[in-house]
């Protein structure tokens, strides 16, 4: 078992509600990716869950909030911070600290140094390490105990290509396994590859959570491409039942909000020939940025610099 | 209790494994070893001080310290000690990486407070004691195993603890290396100067004037030192508290310190 379930978790910082009343559960077995624009408080909601930052709300690990846990790296593995270490202390004595208060022996330390290819730099002063060194260095830090959980907060930053999937090998792997990974990303292609499940936040509020297939498959973005001789007859009839239906330039039409199977059925009913009606599906690219459009904190206003001078339009970047 | 002794592994590897421990002990350890023989050297060849009371031995073993005429260097090196057991963890964001590894706030506090009075406790007794020894060598006429050799090298040691754990707190109230080190500077080299300075205006502040022997540091030198040369000339007559009475004094303002900066390090986000 390795159950992570959070309650209410909410964080205030002045006047701003940067986590509110957010609840989620990641199960074992899965890789759950935490998304959310920028600003969004998925790092917030990280530090609530292992109680470094003070707030609302209660996250337990099996059942024992991570404060109470005996040996804690032994049950949760996490990577929160860039560059979490002193500059002067090298890689392995970085991980024999975390390791002491845990009663990690030096041999997992050679393991998981060897497991995230630091091995050749044990014994370096990590101030000269690069991004993605560090972050391999963290990940390192993360597994030491080979903990049944992981709360990972960008771990990918600043690791090149290789690395990414190995990182993607690494803790699908972990999750097939039986372990909770919980993971945060803005990479969404690569979120896409890597999860299971996701829960998605915008302006510290849960906008949706559950299987990846789900959330894209309940997205808008989703539709279906047609191709009918009979569009004169079946165009009306699909736009009063509910769906959206956009002629294309080469004569294909795009529908939206009915599914392939619904349209087959109204054709069928109106005895209109179908030459091609094929489910496009959204990415999760998509299906995110839909999903999250309205509580974008930060927006950039693609259009504002094309205006004429002294006209701004209020609607330009929506 | 359990979480108490994981904070102690964890706390006691971030001191052996840190290069800072070994340069401050060091630089410690070189201050009272070389500065004590180039003083005891001094008064050797001062030919009229070859016998005499221990309170000279005392003076070379603390730089003029324990005699009221400087500063107690080993205690200022130890402070940095006190205020780096705090400061590296927010100067270099390890702060939640460390209470990822031991969740226990209170205990993580507890055991920091433990190896840092230790540290730097017996690195002061230590360092003093080697003092005496090296200045007992140049001046060997003078009897050093006297009761207040013994208060200089143990003043030394709890002056120096109490010194670092006032770092330490400070390090934890501001969460910021630079400013405690230099409040933990200007507080006992020039506040409490210029606080006793005003308190002992004559005819001014009569009442109130025994104050100023009880300001923290001032008092808590009381501990290491056995005779004070700069009273013969002060003007402004007010009696130092006895060595206990400034040792308490300056433990419960260390004590308050770091109740404060624990009840604020268990309720602030990391």
């Amino acid at each position: 078992m390795a159950t992570i379930v959070s309650e209410g978790l909410s964080k205030r910082y002045g006047s701003k509600q940067a986590v509110d009343g957010l609840s989620f559960r990641v199960d074992p077995g899965s890789v759950t990716g935490f998304l959310g624009p920028n600003g969004s408080g998925k790092s917030t909601t990280m530090r609530l869950m292992l109680g470094l930052d003070n707030g609302g709300g209660s996250t337990t690990f099996d059942g024992q909030p991570f404060r109470t846990l005996s040996d804690p790296a032994r049950h949760v593995g996490t990577v929160l911070d860039a560059k979490p270490f002193h500059p002067t202390r090298t890689a392995r004595n970085h991980l024999r600290l975390l390791a002491a208060p845990n009663r990690i022996p030096d041999r997992r330390v050679d393991e998981v140094l060897e497991l995230v290819g630091l091995t050749s730099v044990a014994k370096t002063k990590p101030k000269k390490f690069s991004l993605g060194m560090g972050q391999r260095l963290g990940i390192a830090a993360a597994l030491l105990g080979d903990p049944h959980t992981l709360i990972l907060d960008e771990p990918a930053n600043g690791l090149d290509p290789q690395g990414i999937q190995w990182l993607r090998t690494l803790l699908k792997d972990l999750a097939g396994h039986g372990r909770s990974v919980f993971v945060s990303s803005h990479l969404l292609a690569e979120m896409a590859l890597m999860a299971d499940r996701l829960v998605v936040i915008g302006r510290g509020r849960l906008i949706a959570s559950g299987a990846v297939d789900e959330f894209i498959k309940s997205s808008r973005s989703s539709s279906v491409l047609l191709r009918s001789p009979d569009m004169e007859r079946l165009g009306p009839v699909l736009g009063d039942r509910g769906a959206y239906v956009q002629g294309q330039p080469d004569g294909s039409y795009v529908v939206t909000g009915m599914d392939r199977e619904q349209i087959g059925d109204v054709a069928h009913e109106l005895g209109a020939r179908l030459h091609e009606l094929a489910t496009r599906e959204a990415t999760l690219e998509e299906a995110f940025l839909e999903a999250t459009g309205m509580s974008e904190e930060f927006i950039g206003h693609s259009g504002a610099l094309t205006g004429t001078p002294g006209s701004y339009d209020e609607g330009v970047a929506r | 209790m359990t979480a108490v002794t994981a904070a102690l592994r964890y706390e006691w590897r971030r001191m052996v494994t840190l290069r800072s421990t070994y340069w401050l002990v060091g630089i410690s350890v070189f201050i009272a070893v070389g500065l004590a023989t180039l003083i005891g050297w001094a008064f050797a060849s001062a030919p009229e001080i070859e016998e005499g009371p221990s309170f000279v031995i005392g003076a070379i073993a603390t730089q003029g310290a324990a005699v009221g005429l400087a500063p107690l260097l080993v205690s200022y090196v130890m402070g940095m000690y006190g205020l780096f057991t705090f400061g590296h963890e927010y100067r270099h964001g390890m702060i939640r990486a460390t209470l990822t590894a031991v969740p226990t706030r209170g205990a993580l506090f507890v055991a920091k407070i433990v190896l840092t009075a230790l540290v730097t406790g017996v690195t002061g007794l230590v360092c003093t004691a080697l003092g005496v020894l090296i200045g007992n060598a140049f001046l060997p006429e003078i009897d050093a195993a006297t009761d207040d050799m013994v208060q200089v090298v143990v003043g030394v040691g709890l002056y120096s603890a109490l010194f670092a754990l006032v770092g330490l707190a400070l390090a934890a109230l501001l969460r910021n290396q630079i400013g405690a080190l230099v409040v933990l500077l200007l507080v006992p080299l020039v506040a409490e100067l210029i606080i006793r300075l005003i308190l002992t205006v004559p005819d001014a502040f009569d009442d109130i004037q025994g104050a100023a022997g009880y300001l923290p540091f001032d008092a808590g030198a009381q501990m290491y030192t056995t005779l004070d040369l700069g009273e013969a000339v002060d003007i402004f007559g007010y009696d130092p508290p006895s060595a206990v009475a400034g040792g308490v004094t300056f433990a419960v303002f260390t004590a308050l310190l770091l109740a404060l900066a624990g009840a604020l390090f268990s309720r602030r986000d990391a």
